[in-house]
């Protein structure tokens, strides 16, 4: 357990930094693959109600 | 007196030090709309369920060759004996593409779509299911979700420290196995402190690992007789990511799809508190640098795309549409998913089971395959106790 904090703390802060930036950047992608999908698809599902109200199928 | 100049003061009407709109995290229209095309021309190609207004795809091909080959068995090759649907019709055309052919790199801003497609699926599944379904798969789905997250991780923080791994790559490990794959293991990385070469060898192993389970676990599952409920729960709660999930449920069946599709959900529901679980469990208390707060964890990882189905759920309850029009609605979320599966078939690089490395995929096949043992006796523990089929 020593040696595994001695390793912790000399890790290089820098690819630490860059690893937490890409965590951000794919959770902020994340949220935005959820936006989108929800306009998307309450959009399809309206269009589709729209549709059959409409008498097309 | 020095007067306290803030951020906003300091640059404001200065485009150049503006903050970057979040929206800047997705690829332009210009960048996506070759790989984004590419999916739809590969999907229709295959064969979109429900569209036979195109007859020159390679389901029909199949079907063709099933005619003119003699019968094995009195079964045709392809679609009885070798089960090619338009799921693995769709992934084997994106993996030979992206492995034997190649992927321009114009395709690939396009391919991070899959995802997002794969949201709509599931968002569109709503429409597929009525009160009775989550009466009937509701409170069982939860029950071994919770067991697999949960026991997931543990079997992991043992495997780990008795392979004596390191505290990140256990954490990777579990987050990737136990949640969503690629997501949960990039999610957790800045709280294990862990470096990149760490969260891609945990990437590399999760998505071998739900590779072998997409075209195994099916054959393993008819060989078991399990039903379409059983198989989708089995798929949800042992495959790592969920677009693999989603694709294994659709490959035994499409019933089974759905269910998959359904109790995936409630695993992504778990993933802010299973991120807290194996934090706590994977580091030791003098290596917790980061102070967590279980809200600020609630609000970043909450998969808000479960309102939507919801949302979809509650007005197909409310019958707010016919059944022709929730029928064409299944047919749209199907096209959706296959996109989904033309993506993940594109971006699926054979190299990385070379990546993954022998002890990765031995600790990390062993304790998944350990996972999927778990919950198949919990399964059949179910069965026999007369609470599922």
């Amino acid at each position: 357990m020593a040696e595994d904090i001695a390793k912790k703390t000399t890790l290089d802060e820098a690819e630490l930094k860059q690893v937490a930036a890409q965590a951000e950047a794919k959770q902020t992608r994340h949220r935005l693959d959820e936006y989108i999908a929800m306009v998307i698809a309450l959009c399809a599902v309206f269009i589709l109600w729209l549709m059959q109200a409409m008498g097309f199928y | 007196m020095a007067q306290d100049v803030t951020y906003d003061q300091t640059v404001a009407g200065r485009p150049e030090a503006r903050k970057p709109s979040i929206w800047s995290a997705l690829p332009s229209w210009q960048k996506s709309w070759p790989g984004l095309l590419a999916m739809a021309v590969i999907a229709i190609l295959c064969g979109l369920p429900g569209l036979e207004v195109f007859p020159f795809t390679i389901d029909a091909l199949l079907r063709y060759f099933d005619s003119v080959l003699p019968p094995i068995y009195g079964k045709g090759l392809f679609v009885d004996l070798l089960h090619f649907n338009y799921v693995v019709t769709c992934l084997v055309a994106g993996i030979v593409i992206r492995n034997v052919i190649g992927v321009p790199k114009s395709w690939e801003p396009g391919l991070t779509y899959s995802g997002c497609f794969m949201n709509v699926g599931i968002i569109m599944l709503g429409s597929q299911y009525v009160l009775r379904d989550l009466v009937k798969l509701g409170p069982i789905s939860i029950v071994i979700m919770v067991f697999m997250v949960f026991g997931g991780a543990l079997i992991f923080t043992f495997m780990g420290r008795y392979f004596k791994m390191g505290d990140a790559l256990t954490g990777l490990l579990a987050a990737a196995f136990s949640m969503c794959g690629v997501s949960a293991c990039i999610a957790i990385a800045p709280m294990v402190r862990a470096k990149s070469e760490e969260v891609a060898y945990a990437i590399a192993v999760s998505v071998t690992f739900g590779l072998v389970c997409l075209f195994a676990l099916p054959f393993i599952g008819r060989l078991l007789g399990l039903s379409n409920d059983a198989f989708g729960l089995l798929s949800a709660a042992g495959v790592p990511n969920s677009n693999q999930v989603i694709a294994t449920g659709f490959n035994f069946s499409f019933e089974a799809g759905k269910v998959s599709g359904f109790s995936n959900i409630g695993r992504l529901v778990l993933i802010p508190a299973g991120v807290l679980f194996i934090y706590f469990m994977t580091l030791g208390k003098e290596l917790r640098t980061t102070t967590i707060s279980f809200w600020s964890v609630l609000k970043e990882k909450f998969p808000l795309f479960v309102f939507g189905f919801a949302f979809v759920w509650t007005l197909n309850c409310l019958q707010a549409w016919p059944v022709p029009a929730s029928e064409a609605m299944g047919n749209v979320m199907n096209w959706f998913f296959s996109l989904c599966f033309v993506g993940l078939g594109l971006t699926t690089k054979l190299a990385d089971l070379k990546k993954a490395g022998p002890k990765g995929i031995v600790i990390g096949y062993v304790a998944g395959s350990m996972r999927i043992g778990l919950c198949l006796i919990l399964l059949f523990i179910v069965i026999k106790m007369g609470y599922f089929k």
